[in-house]
This record gives C-alpha cells, structure tokens and sequence, in this order.
C-alpha cells in the first residue's frame, strides 16, 4: 500500500513540474548518431526481449508508468496515475489528448488491446510470462482503466515501466497486420519511425506534436557497429555522438581526447559467481559449504573492481544490488584470505584442491574474459584448478543452465529484467523448480513465497534481510559486484547514461 | 570455343552443385540444428515440433533435394529470429559486397599489375628487389591489423576519411584500399612471373631483334600475353577477396552479405548461413567462368578449339 | 635477381624460421613467467623503453597482467604448430588425391578434379567459418578446416607430374613386370616431386599462420586463454588507441614469422625447383 502513496506523490509533483517546463523550447534541430553493437530482430516491443530493441523502441513508444531518472521510482507517463481500488484491483487514470504518429487517438482500448495481445498465448509474445498475474483489463471509460489480478500483486509499477510493455495502437495493427507492424512500427513516443536498414542503422525523426513537448534533436541514427575499435575510431572521429559499452581500459583515450567524455552510472546488473550446491549438474565438492566459504575467502573482488574494472563497479555483499529493494546494507562481505580458505579446503578434505569447471559467457559482463581470467587466478592459488569453460553465445549458454548441464562455477549476471525489487533476482535463482535454481531449500522457498505475496514494504524488507543473511553464510554464491553503464558522449551533448541501461537519447539537448 | 565454352559451363554446374552439396552436409549432418536451436531441457514433443517446422524429420537425401529445388527458386528459408527471407536479407546486403569487392580488385590490381611488370622488365634491379621485399611483407600482413591502423590514421588522427560504414564514395577508400593490400602482394608476384614467362618466349625475342621498339615490344606483345594468365588468377583470386571482405566488413561495419554471415554464424541462424555461403560461392564460379570466357578471346589456341591445360 | 641475393634471402629465411622454431620448442626454457597466470595487480604495464615499463616485463603486460614476451613465446607454439600441422593434413590429403586421379585417371581423374574446383571456388573463409559454425571452435577443428581448405594445390601438382610419369616407358614397364602402384609410386612418382611439395608446404605454412590470424580474430580460432599470435592480435585490437603494445607484438610475431618462411621459401624454391615458375594457388601448372 505503502508503495502507491509514495507513488501517487510522485506522480503529482511531476505533474505539477510537467506542466511548466517542457523538454525542450522551440524547434528540433540537428542529427545525433548512436553507436550500438548489435541489431534488433523486430519493432514490434511485443515479440522481444532485446535491450537494444528495448532502446531503440522507447523513441517511438511509450509505456504506462516511466522511471525516475534519479531516484529509479517509476513516475507516470501515458498512465497519469496507477491507484490500487481493492488488493486484487487497481485503477489506471490515463493522459488524454494523446495522439499515435499516425493520427490514432491513445485511449484505454490501446490499453486493453496492448495488454491483450501480450496475454494472448496464440501472439507468443516472449513477455508474456511477465504478465500472467493479471487476470483481466477492462475499459470503464475513455481515460479509465481497471485491472484484476490473480492474487495481491506488490510489483505492479515496476512491471508497467517495463520498456517491452508499450502501447501500441490497435486500429493500426489489426489493419496492417503483425508482419508490416514489426517493420514500420507506430507508437505515441518522441520520434516517428522513419527507416530500418537491418543490420545497418535505424533512422528516427522528431515528433513536434509529442505530448511532452517536441524533443531537441530532429534525426536520431542507431548505427550498428559490431567491433568496439571502430566504435570508438568513429566517435573519436565524429561519425557517431553516442556510444554504449566503453571498455573501462578505453576511458582514458575518450576522456584525453578533447571531443568526447565518459558517462558512467551505477546499474542493476550484477555480477556473481553462482556454485551447484545442490549437484544438480552432477556431484562436485561445491556440495560441501566449508568448500563454498573457501572459494568465496579465495577470491579478491576488491582487486577486480580497481584493477580490472577502474573502480567502476560496487561491491554487494550478499548478491543484492544496493539500488533494489531488499538490499541489506549491514550485511557484511566475506574477507579476502587465502589462508583461511587453504585451511577451509583441507578440513572439507581437500588439501591439494580439486578440479572444477568455470563457465563464462559472452556478452554481458564488462571485460567478462579478464574477470573469468582473474578468478582462475585467485582459486589457481589455493590449489583450486580450473576448467575454462566459454559460452560465445547468450542463448545457448541459458539453455545449458536452464537445461541443468552447467557443472561447477558459474560466472553469472543477472539484470533484474530491469525491475528494482530482490524477487526479480532471487526466486529465479533459488526457489525450487525455477530454471536457474542450483541451490535449493524449503526455508528459502517459503521466503520467497512470502515475499513475492507480501505488500507491505517493511515486512518484504525483514523477509529479504534474513533470506540474504542465510544465502550468505551458506556461500551459494561469490557475490562480486554491481557493473556500471559505461558511454560516451560527444561534447557537443547534454545526456546521462542511465542506470536502468536504457539509453535516453530523446531526452539529450544541444549544448 | 563453343564447344569449350559449353564444357566449362557443364563444370561451373557441378561446382555449383558441390558448394551446395559440402554446404548443406557441414549445416546438416555434422551440425544439428535442432540442438543449437532448443534449449537442452526441450522436450521430445519441442523437438518433434521444430524438426518438422523445418522439415527435419524427412531422410537426408529428401532434405537435400527440396533445399536444392527451393535454392533454385531463391528460396534459401527464412531467418530463424527475424523471420524474414534469408533471401531477400543477402539480397538487400549483395551490392554493398559487390561495390566492396570491386574496388577493391581495383585497388589491388591498380598497384600490383604495373609493380608487377615494372619489376619483370627490371628484373634483378633495386626496383624488382624492393618489388619483391614489398610483396612478401604485405602477404605477410594481417588485413585486420592494416585495415584498424588506417582508421587510426585517416579517420582518428587526421580527420580526413570517415572511420566506417557505407554510404558516400569517402566510405570507401579507406575498406577499398585494406582489401586491395590484401589482393595485391599475390597477384603482383603472379604478374610478373607471368611476365617474366612472355618476355623469355622466342617470338618477343625475334620481335626485339627485328627491331621493334621496346615499348611496343611490352605492351603490345608482351603484357597481351601475360594477359591470360592474370585474367585467370583474378577468377581465382575473386574467392580469395570475398574471404578478405569478411574481414574487411567486419573491422568496418560495412553492411554486406560477408558480415551477415558472420553474424549469423555466431546466432546459429543456419538459414542465412547456408544461404549465404552459397550464394558467395556461387558468384565465386560466375567470376571463374568469366574469367575463362575472357581467356577464351585473349588465347588464340582456345580460338582456335584446341582444348588447353 | 642474383643468385647471391636469393641465398642471402634464404639464409634471413631459415634464420628467422630457425629462432621462430626454437622459441617453439623450447618455449618453457625461454619464457621469462607463466603465459597462463594472471597477475590482476601487474596489468597492462607498457614495454621496458616507454614511461612506466620495467625490465621484469620486457615487452610489457596485457589487461590481464600476463607477461606479453611470455606469451608470444608461448604463442609461437601454438601458431607454428597450427600452421604446419594444417599444411601436414593439407598435403597428405592433397598429395594422396592427385596420386589417385593422376595414376588412375579416368572417373577418379575427373571426379577429384571437379572437387578440387569446388573448393577452390568456395571462398575459404566462408567455408572455414560454416565448418567452424557447425563444429564449434577448437584448436583440432581449426586444423581440419585450414587442412581440409588447403589441399586442392597440391593435388593439382601431384596429378599433372604423376600423369606424367606414369606414360614413361619405365614406368609401363615396371607395371607390366607387375609391380604393385604402391611402389610405383614410391619408387618413380614421389621423388620427383618432392622437391616441389617442400617448397610448396613450406609456403603454406606462412598461408596457414596468417589464415588462422584471420580465424582467431574473428573469434572462431583458437580460444582463450591459450595463447595463439591471431587472437593475441585479435584481443588486442580494442586496445590500439590506448595501449598499443597489446597488438603491435604479436601483430610483428606473425609479420616476421611469415616474412621468414616466405623467403625461405622462395629461396628454397631456387635451390630445388630452380625451373618452376611461381604459381597461383593451383591456377595452372604447365
């Protein structure tokens, strides 16, 4: 309940700022050029998980609720406010006078509609399983929406930030059909649709009649650029304005270079080392905790924030990124020593070590190759050896984990699906069942239940805390470290990187 | 001719016929798709579902047959994530390989056929000496490592060419000039061997000592000569520069079929893939053909329908 | 050119190919720390002459704190032995395919005669990278793939010489005294064409090293965190702005490698084939 007063307070003091200062005064002018490494496979923000799909259609859609740049609490946007009517209903207020780019008026049929076609098993939208809790949408007039769900369901503002969960215009897309949408997408966003060269670039343009005011720059270009050396040739050349993922070695260059700086901010994904506790890809000594806390004394995190990752990296303690909720702050890491884990590892019955698999995976994790390196260093030194094992692909990686064959060590990350709450991270993780889960038990289960079922905040606190408490003294995990978004920016630029990683290239403004 | 030319058109079939046949038993028997495609907790019903999506289930030989009749009809499959034609995707992306590949060949030869005879006519001087250093290092070079430096050059230090990307004739030069280092080193030796070759026969020598002035000597006798040779070596060589486009195209996110591929190789989209490589392969035997069509006009024996090699 | 400045050629060659060899072989002995392990404190320090360099790291460390000169010795294992091992199963495969087609002609003849156009006009990286893609990449796959591309020129050699020497009256007459082919051509065919298959492979190797540059950069070769010359460049490369030791090393490793076992190549070639032009990959041998 706590939740969507906060909320509500929020939303009215946006309004109020809302409706002095647009974005932007006077005409878009200008190009800006965005540097991503990898394409999109669809427009349509229904059929994909993708983030950079997630960035490229936030410029031309807009979701419910948006999130607070700063503080990360979700504010309104196309909803003007999200009130909860009974625990299992909530009232959607929606924007009025908001148009489509193709004239289409948003009203709460879109609303219906959008949500419809994520639940409607035939659509086979990827999102789908994010939506399951509600049960029914339904239209009370032009501007209201209500929703019934299932069971009492605390995350409900989160989820409608969601970037996959945009409104999409219902006249448009029964005429045209899913195939033509998924090509010339239309949304209520900042930026019509203009040309989608697969593989190649993406070209939007401004829309002066955005219901937030017509944003500065006219043309927005997302180039796909696959090799980060020419990444960054190009934006130390001014081909490009803005680009993603900067390796921290490479910050110096943009920083000394005079044309481009830096904008590195604090995210959600974090880093840890996950072990099968449970041998649920067959018997290992990780089964052993003495041989768990032994890895976890082994390994210098401190050393690979400042060493490998410039510092830029937060260390979590119990796995819980500071900036979710749940997160602990008294909870207090494992120390660095290599005696104790030397010692650790004899009493389990190890003197000289053992061998065990290290599995990494491509794409994710920043400097992910020197990381895996670095902790087959650590552990290579209290006798531990290991088998380097690397995933070039996301997909087949998750299959092999969901599919219970990843053995050993795993060198994970998780992103929250960009929700700022623990269960987004631990019921995948650790209830039973759950595709991820290698380390289960029924205290944890009934945690996790409770929580996920819990609405009041100071009660899901106490719940994680302990939950926390207990995954740490049981050493399921190496809990590294929160990573950073690392871009750069030309100077000609006013823009942020953002720590929910979703790159807000509509809001920059011309210096 | 015909009769050659007719011969060699049969062999570009078969050639044609065996890329598709090595193609699809690389994609097809040694890999599974299927496997690279589910996650490894599918169950038999997912795995019975998508084989028979992609028509799996049926014997090898039938497999080969309806991907060979729908290649025939330009139906390579689709994307697996995009769903759109693999087709139509390598289509989209074919002018930007051309555009690449021909300039490429332009640089190259552009350097490595004059060096080439410079170096035979002046064979043994400091010139053919520095020739022959110059291209034994560039074969040494790796393109990816020269195509990176020009950027930091041109593009980082100077600020004079764009870094990467398709789109204006500056574009170009800087991909254009790192393929045709690739091509050149090669074909120069080639061309002057070539040369060297002519300018021993008994007809220059009886040309020089009627007389004929030297230059006339080179041009017209001798480069006419050493013609057919290069002329194959560039069939052959087209291979050779459609590989270096897959590098180039990488280094600079130049949009064409050579970085599709990769690409797609590294999802497991085995439609494009195979489609793809097929389809390089396949301009590979047409370049060959026409190279040896032109040879066929160049080579008065083969005018004359004596059947060569 | 001279004949002197050939042999001056040959002897740069075998010198370079000759250290190239014994940092191979005796890399252990050479290198001055372990290529594997991983120093997190000692990253990216820049070679020994540039500001910050110390001599304990000569050439300096990569973003993992592992001594470069380490690796690159190291690295010259792995290169080198990738290298004439896929021109070891280039030229079994290749030579025994043109003994087939030259001595038995025929339907054998033109049947291998066809596959060698075939992978010929297959672009090799193309077929490299759809082999890779279904075998998934391996140091033992990448030597089949880079062996399995290489094959055609020999065999174009081989078979013409073996049709050769196979209408030579000896050679009729060995057959009519029924002797078996085997030792036909062990005793008529390959001696002559020894000399050319040496100069050939030798050649290839260089082809071979920079080809499994090609495979490693583009992330399909030898995977880390083995050390190979191809992906030390290839993980380097990010680095070119900022610290361009990383690439510039291993990037001159395989440069004067290769320019090694060119010239000496080429200057075998003079002693042993003096009569040979130089020929395209396979393109024609007249």
């Amino acid at each position: 309940m706590k939740r969507s007063h906060v909320f509500l307070v929020l939303a009215l003091v946006w309004g109020l700022i809302g409706l002095g200062a647009g974005p932007a005064a006077g005409m878009p002018k200008g190009r800006v050029v965005v540097a991503l490494a990898t394409d999109t496979s669809t427009m349509d923000p229904h059929m994909h998980t993708e983030r950079m799909g997630i960035i490229m259609n936030q410029h031309i859609f807009d979701t419910l609720l948006a999130r607070d740049t700063k503080t990360y609490q979700p504010i309104a946007h196309l909803a003007e406010s999200v009130k909860s009517v009974n625990p299992t209903t909530w009232e959607l207020k929606l924007r009025r006078g908001v148009k489509f780019h193709n004239g289409e008026p948003f009203t709460a049929e879109s609303v219906k509609f959008s949500f419809d076609r994520v639940l409607n098993p035939e659509q086979k939208s990827p999102i789908r399983g994010n939506f399951t809790w509600a049960k029914s949408v339904d239209v009370v007039d032009d501007h209201t929406v209500r929703i019934t769900t299932h069971k009492p369901y605390p995350l409900i503002h989160e989820i409608l930030t969601f970037g996959n969960f945009a409104m999409v215009p219902p006249r448009y897309v029964k005429e045209k059909g899913d195939a033509y949408f998924a090509k010339n997408p239309v949304g209520t966003g900042p930026y019509r649709f203009v040309e989608w060269r697969k593989g190649e670039r993406l070209t939007v343009e401004a829309n002066e009649q955005y219901w937030k005011g017509a944003p500065a720059i006219k043309t927005i270009v997302f180039r796909i650029i696959p090799e980060t050396a020419t990444q960054i040739a190009e934006l130390l050349s001014g081909g490009v304005d803005i680009l993603r993922a900067v390796p921290p070695d490479q910050i110096s260059a943009i920083g000394t270079s005079g044309v481009a700086r830096v904008s590195a901010t604090q995210i959600l994904r974090v880093v840890f080392l996950q072990m099968d506790g449970d041998g649920r890809a067959g018997k290992t000594p990780l089964s052993d905790v003495r041989v768990r806390r032994a890895i976890n004394h082994a390994v210098n995190v401190d050393e690979i924030i400042q060493k490998v990752l410039g510092g830029l990296a937060v260390r979590t303690p119990a796995g819980t990124n500071p900036m979710a909720f749940g997160f602990d702050p008294a909870i207090k890491p494992y120390a660095f020593d290599p005696d104790r884990a030397r010692k650790l590892l004899t009493d389990a019955g190890f003197p000289n070590g053992f061998g065990i698999t290290l599995n990494t995976y491509a794409g994710s994790v920043v400097n992910v190759e020197q990381v895996g390196q670095a902790v087959m260093g650590y552990l290579s030194r209290v006798g531990i050896k290991v088998r380097p094992r690397h995933f070039a692909d996301v997909g087949q990686y998750l299959a092999t984990f969901r599919g219970s064959k990843l053995d050993g060590i795993t060198m994970h990350s998780w992103g929250y699906n960009s929700v700022f709450d623990s269960d987004a991270i631990y019921y995948i993780h650790f209830h039973a069942g759950e595709p991820y889960a290698y380390n289960t038990s029924q205290e944890m289960d009934q945690w996790l239940e409770e929580a996920r079922a819990t609405v009041d905040s100071k009660k899901r606190q106490e719940l994680y805390s302990r939950f926390e408490r207990f995954i740490v003294d049981q050493a399921y995990w190496v809990p590294m470290y929160a990573q950073f978004t690392i871009e750069a920016v030309s100077n000609k630029l006013n823009y942020e990187a953002s720590g929910d990683e979703i790159m807000r290239v509509h809001a920059a403004t011309w210096k | 001719m015909q009769v050659y030319i007719l011969h060699r058109l049969f062999q570009a079939l078969f050639v044609c016929l065996g890329i598709s046949l090595i193609t699809f038993f690389l994609l097809h028997v040694v890999g599974d798709p299927v496997l690279l495609l589910l996650p490894q907790a599918a169950s038999d019903a997912d795995v019975a579902l998508l084989k028979d999506q992609l028509g799996l289930d049926r014997p090898l030989a039938a497999q080969y047959l309806s991907f060979l009749t729908d290649a025939l009809r330009g139906d390579f499959g689709r994307s697996l994530f995009t769903q759109d034609s693999a087709f139509a995707l390598i289509l989209e992306r074919l002018p930007a390989t051309l555009e690449l590949t021909l300039a490429g060949m332009l640089v190259g030869l552009g350097i490595a056929i004059p060096l080439g005879v410079i170096s035979a006519v002046k064979r043994g001087a400091l010139t053919d000496r520095l020739c022959t250093v110059g291209a034994v290092a560039g074969q040494a070079m790796p393109i990816f490592w020269l195509g990176i430096m020009l950027i930091l050059v041109f593009a980082v230090k100077f600020r004079v060419l764009p870094a990467s990307g398709r789109g204006t004739v500056w574009h170009l030069i800087l991909p254009a000039v790192t393929l045709g280092a690739y091509l050149a080193p090669l074909t120069m030796r080639l061309t002057r061997s070539g040369m060297l070759d002519v300018l021993t026969q008994d007809y220059i020598r009886t040309a020089r000592a009627k007389g004929v002035r030297e230059r006339v000597v080179l041009f017209k006798h001798a480069l006419r000569n050493a013609a057919i040779p290069i002329v194959t070596i560039l069939g052959v060589q087209f291979g050779r520069l459609l590989g270096g486009a897959v590098v180039t195209e990488t280094v600079f996110a130049w949009p064409g079929v050579a970085s599709l591929a990769v690409k797609a190789i590294r999802t497991y989209d085995y439609p494009v893939v195979q489609g793809a490589v097929v389809f390089l392969a396949l301009v590979v035997v047409l370049a060959n053909l026409l190279a040896d069509v032109a040879v066929t006009f160049l080579d008065p024996r083969i005018r004359l329908g004596r059947e060569h090699g | 050119m001279g004949r002197l400045a050939r042999l001056r050629f040959l002897a740069v060659g075998a010198t370079i190919v000759l250290a190239a060899v014994l940092c191979a072989v005796m890399a252990p002995l050479l290198a001055p720390h372990d290529p594997y392990l991983p120093v997190v404190s000692a990253r990216l320090i820049p070679p020994v002459w540039d500001a910050g360099g110390t001599w304990q790291h000569p050439l300096g460390t990569d973003p993992l704190g592992r001594d470069l000169l380490s690796r690159i010795i190291y690295g010259a294992r792995v290169s080198i032995s990738a290298g004439a091992l896929a021109v070891v199963v280039s030229m079994t495969f290749g030579v025994l395919m043109g003994l087939l087609a030259g001595y038995y002609g025929g339907l054998v003849d033109s049947i291998i005669g066809n596959l060698v156009n075939v992978i010929l006009a297959y672009p090799f990286l193309l077929l490299a990278l759809a082999a890779i893609a279904a075998l998934g990449p391996s140091f033992g796959n990448m030597i089949v793939v880079l062996g399995l591309t290489g094959w055609p020129v020999y065999t174009r050699v081989v078979r013409a010489e073996t049709l050769k020497v196979r209408e030579r009256e000896f050679v009729q007459a060995a057959r009519a005294l029924g002797l078996g082919t085997a030792r036909i051509i062990r005793a008529h065919v390959l001696p002559n064409l020894l000399n050319t298959i040496i100069v050939m492979a030798s050649l290839e190797v260089a082809r071979m090293i920079i080809l499994e540059s090609f495979l490693s950069f583009l992330g399909l070769g030898i995977q880390p965190p083995t050390p190979s010359w191809g992906g030390m460049l290839g993980e380097g490369r990010v680095y070119m702005l900022t610290h361009w030791w990383l690439a510039a090393f291993p990037g001159l490793a395989i440069f004067i490698t290769t320019l090694g076992i060119n010239l000496f190549g080429d200057g075998l070639r003079d002693v042993l084939d003096p009569h040979r032009v130089l020929t395209p990959a396979g393109v024609r041998t007249e």
